[in-house]
């Protein structure tokens, strides 16, 4: 193995081997206008996406909400 | 487990995900997805550490006692997120889930 | 009924364009404000966000990338869902004037990108002291800063650069003319990379992260 020099690699921007699909993902996740904060945690299997802290408080809070509104006896806001 | 029909988690919310929904949920993948999340939050913290160390360490005020003991803590550390990220089947690139603005903390 | 949000782009832009898009749901083009906005529509939201997201995530792209071969679009963060059509017609309305400078400006621009990394992801050998893993770590991260530099002055066919740093690196931005995207690459690929870092250069993208004034 070399180690005179580093490397470097061209990826198009298609589906190719594994290793661009975790590149592609993380430039889909990375790159683009946020509109007010969309978050969303997949805690099923080894899919997390992760958008914006201040998000993640907005997120409880809206959590909270849901969980309140979906229950039998709730109040109504 | 059975979630009313008219709730409807958000874009906004926790995706826990109904039922019909999820591929590939067990609890050992809720599990993984966890410890990708809380380790790459340990991670993240680590780099931030590491800077500061080094940062102080060419600042020039500390003595070599300190400069040593600094860099054994690191070093632990690192080895311990390793070996607790192996655990759980994670590979250090599961690690650099980047975690939006708390990223930008690298900055500077 | 849900409107995932794809992109924008001008409304002479990409008339021809009917697609599939996330989850099977087709992708629509609509017109306000002076903006062609690509949505996919559906009556909940939910469909766009099962799991696994990833494969989501990458129909979105391939949205994008098929749009953004013939026109400047700016794309919306997946996944970016509003609530009716009139919250559309409303952000359309509010952001016109903005978009529209946006997409003139970058009318024939893209943005590549240079992942720098350590091809070592680092790890410390057992017998090394203290001060010898900081000193390591303290000659990498030079490495690393003074090659982003390096990298940054080299690419001069590129308007402008922009670097980030994230955990595993260095993330490298140019705008780079849809025109000069070859001579990009080239000029890359005679910059010699130090041992102990690896680049991954991707694009064309559409440019995002020129879109901020700084």
């Amino acid at each position: 193995m070399s180690t005179e020099t580093g490397s470097m690699v061209f990826a198009g921007n298609d589906l190719g081997d594994e290793m661009s699909l975790l590149d592609l993902l993380d430039h889909v996740l990375d790159q683009g206008v946020i509109l007010r904060g969309n978050l969303v945690i997949s805690l099923a299997g080894v899919d997390l996406v992760y958008l914006g802290l201040d998000v993640v408080l907005t997120s409880v809070e809206t959590a909270m909400r849901h969980i309140t509104r979906s229950a039998p006896a709730a109040a109504k806001k | 487990m059975q979630e009313p029909a008219n709730s409807e988690p958000g874009p906004e919310s926790m995706d826990l995900g109904r039922p019909e929904s999820r591929i590939d949920c067990t609890p050992e993948n809720i599990e993984q997805g966890l410890a990708k999340l809380v380790l790459s939050l340990i991670e993240l913290l680590r780099q931030l550490l590491e800077r500061q160390a080094i940062r102080r360490m060419e600042g020039g005020s500390l003595t070599e006692e300190q400069v040593e003991n600094m860099g054994e803590a690191l070093m632990k550390l690192e080895a311990k997120i390793h070996e607790l990220a192996t655990h759980f089947g994670l590979t250090p690139a599961d690690l650099n889930l980047d975690l939006g603005p708390l990223g930008n903390l690298l900055e500077k | 009924m849900s409107l995932l949000l794809y992109c924008v782009a001008k409304p002479s832009a990409l008339q021809d364009e009917s697609q599939p898009g996330v989850a099977g749901t087709p992708v629509s083009r609509i017109e306000g404000s002076n903006l062609a906005a690509f949505v996919s529509r559906n009556d909940h939201h939910e469909v766009w966000l099962r799991t696994p997201l990833s494969t989501s995530a990458l129909e979105f792209h391939r949205v994008l990338t098929g749009l953004f071969k013939s026109a400047a679009i700016i794309p919306f963060r997946f996944p970016t869902i509003l609530e009716s059509d009139q919250e559309l017609a409303e952000l359309l309305n509010q952001r016109s004037s903005e978009y529209n400078t946006l997409l003139s400006k970058f009318e024939n621009w893209t943005q590549m990108e240079a992942q720098v990394s350590y091809s070592n992801p680092g790890g410390p050998a057992p017998t090394e002291s203290g001060t010898e893993y900081l000193l390591e770590r303290q000659r990498r991260q030079r490495t690393l800063a003074d090659f982003g530099s390096e990298l940054g002055s080299a690419i001069s066919v590129a308007g402008e650069w922009r670097h980030r740093s994230m955990k595993s690196g260095l993330r490298c931005f140019a705008l780079v003319e849809r025109n000069r995207i070859a001579q990009f690459k080239e000029r890359m690929q005679s910059i010699s990379v130090p041992a102990g870092l690896k680049v991954r250069v991707s694009g064309p993208w559409p440019v995002t992260e020129f879109l901020d004034p700084n």
